[in-house]
This record gives C-alpha cells, structure tokens and sequence, in this order.
C-alpha cells in the first residue's frame, strides 16, 4: 500500500489522490488539525475514499523528544509534552494509553494505533516502558476481534540498528505481541541525509529491512511512516505500506527537527521522483539537461505525469500536488509489483530494480559527459544495494 | 535411591509396582495400578539429606520445586498434558529404605513415548509427525497461557495416548514460571542438552524464555521422529561440542523427502530458527498449520 504521510497545508493533494486511487490511504497528522476539527477531516477522507487504509498517528511520542514545535497537537488531550522516565507510573501509563485510543476509538479509521515512545537502546527506560505502552494498549484494546485493529507505534532511534543483537532482542520481545502489526517510524536523527546513505546507514537500513522482514512472516501488518523512495525496499522486505508526503520533513523522520531551526528545503514542486533511478531530480537543471542530452526516458517513472516534463508551460503546470501525485503514482506502480508476490519475487525485484538504477546512472552519465552541472546524485544506490544485500544475507538459509 | 522392594513395600495398597525406564537423577518413575483400580504413575524423588545450611536450603528448593510442578500440573485440564492422578493432592514425603523421598502420581498414559516408538530405529509417518506437533504444540500454549515454559519437551517426555490417539505431554519438572520467583541454585542449564533450544544457553537471561524455547525443543522431536536422528548432535559429540552445535548448526531437510512430507519439513526448519522470532508467533498457528497435514 501506498500511504500519504500527512504534512502541512494537504489541501486537495489527499482528497484527489484517493479518488484517482493513486494513493491506498493516509497517516493523518494531528499537528495540522484542531482536536475539534479532525473527526471531519478524518470523515471526509472516508467519504472520498471508502477503502482507503486511514488511520491517525497519535504522535505522542513527540512529548517525549526536545523541542516544541508540534503545532496543533499541544491542544490534544492525549498529547503531554516533556515526557520522561518519570512520567510513565504504572496509572499514567493506562491513562496515556486511554486518552490515545479514545481519541481514534470512534472515527472511521482502519486501524488504531498505540502511543510510542522513542526507543534509544534496548537496555534503558524509553525500552521498557514502550512495552509498557505496548501491554497496555492490547489489555484496554479487550477482546482478539478488538486487538485485530490495533496497530502498536514503534519509534526506532537509527542506534538500535546498528547492532544485529539489539534488532535480535527487539523482534523476540515484539513477535509475540497480541496485535494486528505495527507502525513504525525510524527516527534519523539526522536531516541532512535525505536519501538514507549517510555512514553506516547501509548497516541500519539493512537491519531495519530485516525487523520489516521478520514482523512480516510472523504475520503482523506492518506500516513504514516517513519512508521516502526507501518504502521500495521496504515493501521488498514485506512491509504492508509505506507512507510519505510532499515535504522532505514527510519523507524522513527525524525527531531534532521539532525544536526551533532555520526553515529550509526547496519546495517540491521544483522536483519530479523518478522510479529508474529511485530520486528526486530538480526540473531544472537537471531534468532539463537530460532532456537536451535526449536521454529523459532514463529517468522516466512511467506514470501519467511524464509528458508533462516537456510541456512548453511545465513550470506553470508543475505544481506541489502534481510532483507529489508522480511521486505516489511511481511508488504505487513499484508495489503493484510487489504486492501479493512471494519472498524470492520481492527480492528478485528490489535487486533488479537496484540494478536499472545502477545502469541507468551509467548511462546518464555517459549522456551527459558526466556533467557536473546534475544536482542529483547517486550516492543512495550503492547504500542501498549493500543495504539489502545485507538484508538479503540474513534471511538466506 | 530406594531399592525397588522398598517401594513396593513402602507402598502397600498399591498393585503391580514397575519401574518406567532408568533413574534420572534423583528421580525414579514406576508404574503401578492405584488403589481405585486405575493405572497411575509413582514419581519417587530421593531428596537431599539435610546436615547443614547449604544442605537445608537444597532440600527446601528441590521440595519446592516438586510443589511447583504439582501446582502447575493440577492447574492444567487439557488432554495434551498429562494429569496428576489426585488433582487436590499435596507432595508427600517419606522415608524408604532409609532414604528421605518425596513423591506424587500421575494418571498412566496407556500408550508409548515417543523415544519408545522410534527406539527400533524405524521413522514415524509424516502425518503421525504433523499430528504429533499439532497435538504437543496445544500442551505448549496451555503452559504458556499460564506464564509457563516446560523447558524439557523431549521424545521421552511425550507419550502417545493409545486410547485417545492424542499425543501428550509430560513431566513439568523443569517448568519456568515466570509468575514465580526462579529457583537460583539450578545455576547452570535447565533441559536435556540435546533437546535445548539455543536461547536456553543464555543463562544471563533465564528468564526472558518464553513459548518458543519449547516450539524449538518440539521442531528437534519432530526431527528426530521422522528421521530417528538428531538434526545437528551425533554419538559421540562431548557436551561442549553438543553445546557449540545447539548454536551454531543449520538443521537442513534430508536428501529427497517424500513429497508429501515437504510442508511438514518447511514447518520444522521454521521452529529450529535459531533465534526465536524467527520461528511462530504463537502455538495457535503452528497447530493450525499442522493440523492441515494429517
């Protein structure tokens, strides 16, 4: 599936994408809505979509990370903010969990999803008491039939993946949890690396497709936020759906970003995601230097959206809600191909496609002289590749 | 240990007193007939004589340990494990043969062990294997429901019920129960070695143990039914090599399988994952899943 991560100013990017059912669903974000406001929000994305995978993710656990600004979500009942180890006694944490399940208990949602807390290391408090979280929300979620909705939030500092025995001791304590699945957001920690391949993040990557991999064959739903152009391998591992948005900040989740900072960021609409090559490539330059070097299809996703590259008024005509609509129109042509397929089918895929990248990147640059006039780079592929050849070398018997 | 006459001296108003294999251990095992007439199972510990502190606190834990596992066995009705003979009734302790016991009796199951039915070397049925794990993986939840891992699932510990056509298991002796406080002078491995699950090596963490342990313990006794061999441990192996095997084998499926029996080996070599989240979720769906194949 293939999600909306919920960002700031949606207007009618959501909405149409799900009539033109290039979107399966959405992650609603209260920080854009008023507690009062959000059940009509939530009311009208089911009207539109009566399929559509909805659901809400509390974001509690953005009271337990430095920084303040979580715009309307501080008016929520169920948001507290400067949480730490103290604030978790054995009532608060079934008061946390009350307040966060109320909250979606009547709205026309998929599923609902736990609160979470930031885990940092297995070892310390922020590990325990998510399964604190965790054993309380099955309890007050009742009966199985009850429990087959619940989603339990899994908010993954980079760290634990660093190491394969902290991912070990993760999954044994998840993999029996009596829920339908989990959502998780990986928080980076670091902003800058967009595309996922900064230093070792093969190695963390490669771990967190693994966890993805084994939650999925012991039969949990699992629901990646904030994946990027990443949710390839994540839906290559077994992952359910993949969510992002239109911002970079819906695209990768890193929980600094929350305290006050310069604005930044190129709007998106100056962009168009391209499936070959799994990037974001600026229309200008880089899209239009490839297209004098006649070499545009090499970047092309196949969607719908292609032709508009080369209109004459492209620029006019290339708003927000287009770039993001390619963007989920490419990402959902990659899971209609995974979808339903069998393991070794997922692999072979993510591989191959890896592959075209790699010989797509060859030829761009044999095209364009390897011009150094591209902004858009290809550091994320040979991360990836050793990302899920790591994954991939876990799981072979 | 007392001698056999002792027993059957000992305990007079019972009939037809045998012993049921060898001692192990402290712990001898004798059929017998009770005294209303049904078959039942003497299970004879000699206890630690008590002449100083150490000794005391020794012959404390082994008494509580065989409360335990009467307290678990009374607390579980499933035809899966196996009953004690008096649902309500307490340890007793005796001196025989001036040998300081404690004992209790279990229901008899009319039937094999599983180490009886293979032990002239001819490999059960795939479909009495399926049937087998199906059966044994309910006793496993019934523990689990109940914060308990049986931690000794063994071909010795399950018997065929001949009158039922049920497979059941036995012997809770070892039970972890993670509701209680642990025994702490069984330091060291709890288990019969070629039947530990690689998790049980990890003595740091005793008591992070949980339901899997014993679906892996399941998947080597299914193994070993349907082949009359141990996956990855050979005759021979000292215990360290049979320690160093437990963690670092791979369990592969025989040359050629019957292709019948091919979903059935796809389950074992599930539950021998060497990390448990690697194997099932939950009993539930292992015994669904085996329950399609007999």
């Amino acid at each position: 599936m293939i999600l909306c991560q919920e960002g700031y100013r949606p207007g009618s990017k959501i909405v149409n994408a799900l009539e033109a059912s290039i979107l399966d669903g959405v992650v609603v974000s209260p920080r854009y809505h008023d507690p009062a406001e959000v059940a009509r929000f939530v009311g009208e994305l089911r009207d539109r979509g009566p399929a559509a995978y909805l659901v809400i993710d509390p974001e509690f656990h953005l009271g337990a990370v430095e920084g303040d600004k979580v715009g309307k979500l501080a008016g929520y009942e169920h948001y507290h903010d400067q949480l730490d180890w103290s604030s978790f006694t054995a009532t608060r944490v079934a008061q946390y969990v009350r307040e966060v399940l109320s909250m979606q208990m009547d709205l026309p949602l998929s599923r609902i999803l736990s609160p979470g807390i930031p885990i940092r290391a297995l070892t310390d408090w922020s590990s325990s008491i998510s399964l604190s979280l965790f054993d309380q929300a099955i309890t007050q979620m009742g009966q199985p039939a009850a429990r087959e909705r619940l989603l339990l939030t899994l908010v993954l500092g980079d760290e634990i993946f660093r190491n394969q025995d902290d991912v070990d001791g993760l999954l044994n304590a998840l993999t029996i949890l009596d829920c339908k699945g989990f959502y998780i957001n990986v928080d980076r920690q670091n902003s800058a690396d967009t595309l996922w391949c900064g230093p070792g993040q093969d190695v963390v990557l490669g771990n967190f497709l693994y966890l993805i991999h084994v939650l999925s064959i012991n039969g949990f739903e699992v629901i990646c936020g904030y994946s990027d152009f990443t949710g390839i391998l994540m839906l290559g591992a077994g992952a359910t759906g993949v969510a992002s948005g239109w911002f970079k900040k819906q695209r990768l989740f890193d929980s600094g970003r929350f305290s006050p900072a310069p604005p930044g960021g190129r709007a998106p609409k100056d962009y168009y995601a391209s499936l070959p090559i799994m990037n974001w490539v600026p229309l200008s330059p880089d899209v239009d230097i490839l297209h004098r070097a006649g070499v545009l299809d090499l970047i092309a996703s196949g969607t719908r959206y292609d032709s508009l590259l080369v209109d004459s008024k492209r620029d006019e005509r290339w708003t927000q809600e287009i770039s993001v609509h390619e963007f989920w129109s490419a990402m959902k042509k990659a899971d209609s191909q995974l979808v339903g397929a069998t393991l070794e089918g997922r692999i072979a895929y993510t591989r191959n496609a890896l592959a075209v990248a790699e010989q797509r990147w060859a030829d761009i640059r044999r095209a364009t002289h390897a011009t150094a006039a591209l902004q858009t780079t290809s550091t994320n592929i040979p991360c990836w590749k050793a990302a899920n050849d790591h994954f991939i070398k876990r799981i072979e018997p | 240990m007392p001698t056999e006459a002792a027993v059957r001296s000992f305990f007079k108003d019972l009939k037809n007193i045998a012993p049921l294999g060898d001692p192990a251990g402290q712990k001898t095992v004798f059929a017998c007939d009770l005294p209303d007439g049904r078959s039942g199972v003497l299970k004879l510990v000699a206890l630690p004589e008590v002449t100083d502190e150490d000794s005391e606190a020794a012959y404390s834990e082994a008494v509580g340990r065989l409360r335990r596992e009467i307290t678990i066995l009374a607390s579980i009705d499933s035809p899966y494990v196996t009953r004690l003979a008096y649902p309500a009734c307490d340890l007793e302790t005796a001196t025989i043969d001036a040998c300081n016991c404690a004992y209790f009796f279990e229901e008899r199951i009319p039937g094999p062990s599983v180490e009886g039915m293979i032990g002239g070397g001819t490999p059960l049925d795939s479909r009495v294997v399926a049937r087998l794990g199906a059966h044994i993986s309910r006793g496993i939840k019934e523990f689990w429901s109940r914060g308990q891992v049986h931690r000794d699932v063994k071909p010795a510990n399950i018997m065929h019920n001949e009158a039922s056509d049920l497979f059941v298991l036995l012997d809770a002796g070892y039970a972890l129960d993670l509701n209680a406080p642990s025994y702490t002078r069984l330091l060291g491995v709890v288990g019969t070695v070629p039947f530990l699950s690689p998790e049980q090596l990890d003595l740091a963490n005793k008591r992070s143990l949980d339901f899997r342990a014993d679906l892996y313990a399941l998947g080597l006794v299914m193994y070993v039914a349907l082949t009359c061999r141990h996956p990855y441990i050979a005759a021979g192996m000292n215990q360290d090599q049979q320690l160093q095997a437990i963690v670092g084998s791979r369990p592969t499926i025989p040359d050629n399988p019957p292709a019948e029996s091919v979903p059935l080996w796809e389950i074992i070599l599930r539950l021998l994952e060497k990390q448990p989240h690697a194997r099932y979720r939950s009993c539930d769906l292992v015994a669904g899943m085996l329950d399609g194949l007999y």
